[in-house]
């Protein structure tokens, strides 16, 4: 840590040593019984540094006030850190540094206690004696749980009273870490799930459902780079290498502007930077999975990289299952990060990101997939002037999919994906109370053509090639956050999102009057280039929040978003290979609106967080799919599919315990997730025309997580989670046909099944040779071995005519792994 | 120390109370809901050889129950011509039609009148088209009905499909008949008569669906699996599969695809989520009724193939064997009685006229 003046003088700095009282940790809520053992165990003693700054102004007149200005990194290499918050005297006056890093204070001449405090990170205490204008750089360290302390400082945990947005979830690696994952590998998806509002189809499903909203309707970033395919192994396992990964954002409530295209959440990852003074990495050996990481300075203090590698070792765990099928089957996967970052100047930088993902999964000869994802982007950062910032970024992605059917007979692949390339100029302008927030982005998605070719030269398959769509998405954005005084802050802003589907492509005509299908198709028209359809829409974005009594806050949002790419798919969940399908004449655009609420309100010095929030959403020409839907190399893909209203509501409860031997969260979520299509056809309406619950409606959801600190860098974690079982369409009767029985099902998702529950822990200590840096990682997923229930299918008993309902669960024993780190480097 | 001793404590108590947290597996499920029953089911096959044409009219019952026929519809066959020819009922919802066949190019409707309601389907024509069928067997021990090895029976046909570009879509229907002598107990009459022997007959896995889309393929020879079956004393004496192999319409073949997909959902992740399969059939005035079921016409082609007790490798129990001095009363009721062996399977004494063997 450095201080810098410019007419003023550093004085040296000696260090003190304050102590923090013992705290007794006491039954919070009786909500749950499960709570209690937060308080088994006393915080112990923390010791905190204070480093004494003075800035003097020498000759010149004096004043009553002076500024106290700088920039925020993290330590190591040297990138800026946003959001965060300055203590000044004890007290938060809602100071956060800017998205550079930059912060501006206002302080009456004197002697203050400045802690600059970031969730994940060591907070630095300063004591400053100020008699002139200074600039105060400050370099913040992750938080070490390898010390020998027992107590475990989260920082900002004031964040949920003071930060000026409802519904964001931000989270450091550090705290990934300490969630157990499968295959024991920190994920961002998995903490995520763990969360209020955030949930899935189930296990092994891809994608996350957050807020009620469907997979695709959440904007997933790699440093504000969009990346479509974002799971491994079927959904167990985001791409994100956690190795690589600083923190991310989600926004689940109202979505600053500068984010769009999503109608109902944005997730923006951040990836770390590599450090610029000091060559180091690790090498992971696992049971799973292994992995590989090297970072360092290529010109020292100006060039660093970072490279994450990660190698999937699974397939020796599905030779041992019993199931023939499942020996047979194969999964691959890997995905690298490359990360550059060159400093011009303290005012310029530029980020070179590369992440590159693949995934290879054959079930037997029955069927598989390959996708692979390539994501590129270059990121230029540029200080003009102390109050005003620009950052520019260009990006390249390119997503594959394969789907083959390896059967005796006419083997066959599909290949489809898209490529798509993005731009976008954000500038921020900081003023004294007001930080305004202007650029515009845009996307042009280009979908590959979609091939139906025989797998083997013996298949007698006919190949078959299907033109796809392209389309270009922009919007130029502004917002403003406001900051009137210490207990009132507001976010306001508007997004003008525009949508072009350009040409080539054929658009069908149909009959009139009738439900549109391969039948009543009377024409086509091709157009060769230019405009065929265009959407647009404002998209205003506000929040607002009040504190009061400087533990409690009442914060609320509104915003509207327009969705124009989405995924098509007629299985049961989210799958890596959707489909992904641009807006058409036919394929109206979504359009949601996404009001929230809530309370928030922190206990015993920010040690205990708490929060109860509300949401409600309404989405309209959301897409859903006609009975048995024929997606595949289909020309004319509207005839597959309806669109309809999508309504979204619930409440949300966090408790969460910040510092201390024990800590973690425990989070409560009711939430509704409902469609009705609004089609003027009854013949062709789900359920006639009613509401019905979504794939993904699990109207109770709870999950508990602890991180028990034992000292000497070892933690032992837990993770319990509970939901409602999802929807299912179950039979109404059955009859036979020619002999065959067939079992009749009744309106879709009528039924549920059974209630899912899990258990993880994990285990993490240092290793077992003394001079190394070594780690182990012990985990356990679903520790009881419960088969929780995916789905039901129907099933003859016998000769009987019975058809008996029978679940299917897709992991139903508990999967154990343990995995190996050795780092090197300093 | 003494701290860490303390909390470590403590830690074990924690995690004690997961372990107390209910753990259970569950595998089958019996979700209760809301039965449609009364809905009408009509199924018929209309072929284009001389046999005898069935349409099956029933009504769906409570979920788990075989549906319930319905015997007393007056059910006809229509021309594209005009003409009518009337199905009889010979009881349980099914109705036949004999000395009528359909003449391939030709278009055929079904009605069905009940209860003053009429039922009528959309004309189908009969396709043109018909493939080779050359069948053959295979007995192996691998897994079928559970992880672990079994004796199971094969049937495979080598299909050659007419070199043509016209679209040819295919179904096959596969039917085991095999003969039961029944135990002759000297005794029972005088002179004894021989008792006459059980020729029973039964679909052989019923919810296999065997189809094929010959239309976006240029194959025109494939080797494809068409049934498999457990070895069991059913092969003691000569074992007879019948393939009926129906080229049906594009339309039939969808709906068939559909009820594959029904029947086939294991609820995986890649699973088509289930819907109900509606057909061609239609009340004429309230086209809103659910009418379950579908009228199909077929060109078929008929082939079969047996198996004698030396081609199976395995060794075979005759459960009925005599001996001269064990009890009549302690014989197997199927050793006694072709319906107790039957089980419900259909059966005669009579030979069929096709059972010829060397």
């Amino acid at each position: 840590m450095k201080a810098k003046s410019q007419n003023i003088f550093l004085n040296q700095i000696h260090k003190s040593h304050l102590a923090k009282r013992n705290s007794i940790n006491r039954v919070f809520l009786a909500l749950s019984f499960v709570i209690l053992y937060f308080s088994l165990i006393p915080n112990l003693q923390a010791q905190t540094e204070f480093i004494e700054v003075k800035f003097e102004q020498g000759d010149l007149q004096k004043r009553a006030q002076y500024f106290v200005t700088g920039k925020v990194t993290q330590l190591g290499n040297g990138e800026p850190l946003s959001g965060v918050s300055i203590h000044i005297d004890g007290f938060f006056a809602g100071n956060n540094t800017d998205r550079i890093g930059q912060y501006v204070i206002s302080l009456d001449s004197g002697r203050h206690r400045i802690v600059f405090r970031q969730f994940g990170k060591r907070p630095v205490h300063y004591l400053i004696e100020l008699y002139g204008d200074g600039q105060l750089d400050v370099g913040l360290a992750n938080l070490d749980f390898e010390l020998e302390a027992f107590t475990v400082e989260a920082d900002e945990k004031d964040r949920n009273i003071r930060s000026p947005i409802t519904g964001v979830t931000k989270m450091d690696i550090n705290d990934i870490k300490l969630v157990p994952a499968f295959m024991g590998e920190p994920d961002v998806f998995n903490v995520l799930q763990s969360m209020p509002g955030v949930t899935s189809v189930g296990e092994g499903s891809a994608g996350m459902n957050i807020r009620g909203g469907q997979a695709d309707q959440n904007l997933i970033m790699m440093n504000e780079t969009i990346v479509l395919s974002n799971s491994h192994a079927l959904g167990f396992l985001s791409s994100f290498n956690g190795d690589a990964l600083q923190n991310f954002t989600l926004y689940k409530g109202a979505v600053p502007s500068y984010f769009g295209g999503r109608s109902s959440s944005a997730l923006n990852i951040e990836m770390r930077k590599g450090d610029k003074e000091n060559w180091k990495g690790s090498v992971s050996l696992g049971t799973a999975l292994s992995k590989v990481l090297v970072e360092g300075p290529i010109v020292p203090e100006k060039t660093s990289m970072i490279f994450a590698s990660r190698l999937s070792n699974a397939n020796w765990l599905l030779d041992r299952a019993k199931e023939v099928d499942v020996q047979n089957s194969k999964i691959n996967f890997h995905d690298i990060y490359l990360g550059i970052n060159h400093r011009f100047s303290e005012k310029n930088n530029l980020d070179f990101n590369l992440l590159n993902t693949g995934d290879y999964f054959r079930f037997s000869n029955q069927f598989g997939f390959d996708w692979n994802n390539l994501v590129g982007s270059l990121t230029s950062r540029n200080l003009l002037t102390d109050d005003l910032s620009l950052v520019g970024m260009v990006a390249y992605g390119s997503f594959n999919n394969g789907f083959f059917e390896p059967s005796t007979v006419d083997p066959s692949k599909i290949e489809n994906g898209l490529y798509y390339f993005q731009g976008k100029i954000t500038g921020l302008l900081t003023l004294e109370k007001v930080d305004i927030n202007f650029g515009a982005e845009a996307i042009q998605y280009h979908m590959r053509p979609e091939f139906l070719n025989p797998l083997t030269p013996e298949s007698g398959i006919v190949a078959k090639t299907v033109q796809k769509e392209r389309g270009m998405e922009y919007a130029p954005f502004v917002s403003a956050d406001w900051n009137p005084n210490e207990s009132l802050s507001f976010s306001g802003g508007i997004r003008y999102s525009n949508y072009v589907q350009q040409g080539p492509d054929s658009i069908f005509r149909y009959q009139e009057g009738i439900p549109i299908s391969r039948l009543t198709i009377i024409g086509v028209d091709f157009v060769e280039s230019g405009k065929i359809v265009k959407y647009n829409g404002f998209e205003p974005r506000f929040s607002f929040r009040w504190t009061f009594d400087k533990v409690n806050s009442i914060k609320g949002g509104y915003s509207v978003m327009n969705q124009y790419l989405q995924t098509i798919s007629n299985a049961t969940g989210p799958t890596p290979i959707d489909l992904w399908q641009l807006s058409t004449t036919y394929i109206k655009p979504q359009r949601s609106h996404n009001a929230s609420l809530g309370f928030f309100r922190n206990f015993k010095e920010d040690e205990w967080s708490t929060s109860l929030e509300g949401f409600y959403r309404t989405t309209a020409n959301q897409l859903e799919y006609r009975d048995f839907a024929d997606l595949f190399v289909n020309p004319h893909i509207e005839t597959e599919l309806i669109q309809g209203e999508g309504l979204a509501y619930g409440a949300e409860l966090l408790i969460q315990k910040n510092s201390g031997g024990i800590t973690g969260w425990l989070a409560y979520t009711f939430s509704r997730s409902l469609i009705r299509t609004t089609s003027e056809f009854p013949e062709i309406q789900v359920n006639q025309g009613n509401w019905f619950a979504t794939n993904f409606d699990k109207p109770h959801n709870i999950s508990l997580v602890t991180n028990f600190h034992i000292g000497r860098g070892r933690t032992f974690n837990t993770n319990v989670n509970f939901s409602s079982g999802r929807p299912v369409t179950g039979l109404s009767s059955n009859y036979a046909v020619g002999g065959i029985f067939v079992p009749n099902f009744g309106n879709r998702n009528e039924f549920r099944i059974p209630n899912y529950f899990r258990i993880d822990f994990s285990y993490l200590t240092n290793g077992f040779v003394r001079k190394w840096n070594d780690k182990i990682n012990f985990s356990v997923y679903n520790l009881t071995g419960r088969r929780n229930a995916y789905s039901v299918f129907f099933q003859r008993e016998g000769r009987t005519p019975r058809l008996v309902p029978y679940q299917i669960s897709i992991l139903g024993s508990a999967f154990p792994s343990l995995t190996y780190t050795v780092a090197f480097g300093k | 120390m003494i701290k860490n001793h303390n909390i470590s404590f403590r830690f074990l108590l924690v995690f004690l109370l997961y372990l107390l947290l209910p753990v259970s597996c569950i595998d089958k499920l019996d979700f209760v809901g809301e039965t449609k029953e009364g809905q009408l089911v009509i199924y018929g096959l209309f072929t284009d050889i001389n046999e005898r044409q069935v349409v099956n009219v029933s009504q769906t019952t409570a979920t788990g129950l075989a549906p319930k026929g319905v015997p007393n519809a007056q059910v006809s066959l229509l021309t594209s011509s005009g003409g009518k020819h009337r199905y009889f009922s010979i009881g349980n919802g099914d109705y036949e039609l004999y000395g009528v066949f359909a003449v391939e190019g030709q278009s055929y409707a079904l009605e069905v009148v009940l209860d003053d309601e009429v039922y009528l389907s959309k004309y189908e024509t009969v396709p043109t088209l018909v493939a080779e069928d050359v069948l053959s067997f295979a007995f192996v021990n691998e897994p079928f009905r559970s992880e672990a090895p079994e004796s199971v029976f094969t049937v495979y046909s080598e299909t050659t499909l007419p070199a043509t570009r016209d679209p040819i879509y295919l179904r096959w229907a596969v039917e085991e008949t095999y003969i039961w002598p029944l135990v002759y107990l000297p005794g029972t009459g005088f002179p004894p008569p021989v008792p006459p022997p059980c020729f029973i007959s039964d679909v052989i896995e019923p919810n296999r669906l065997n189809l094929f889309d010959g239309s976006g393929t240029s194959t025109r020879r494939t080797k494809l699996v068409l049934a498999k079956r457990m070895v069991d004393n059913s092969f003691l004496y000569p074992f007879f599969v019948s393939v009926k192999q129906l080229s049906i319409n594009r339309e039939a073949y969808e709906y068939w695809e559909k009820i594959k997909i029904v029947i086939n959902n294991q609820g995986s992740l890649f699973d088509i989520p289930p819907a109900p399969v509606f057909g061609n059939i239609a009340n004429v005035e309230d086209p809103n009724e659910t009418v379950l079921g579908y009228f199909e016409v077929a060109k078929t082609k008929v082939t079969r193939i047996y198996t004698l007790r030396a081609d199976v490798p395995f060794y075979l129990v005759d459960p009925c064997q005599f001996f001269p001095n064990k009890p009549d009363d302690s014989y197997a009721a199927e050793c006694k009685s072709c319906n107790a062996r039957a089980q419900g399977r259909r059966w005669t004494n009579d030979a069929p006229d096709w059972w010829k063997f060397d």
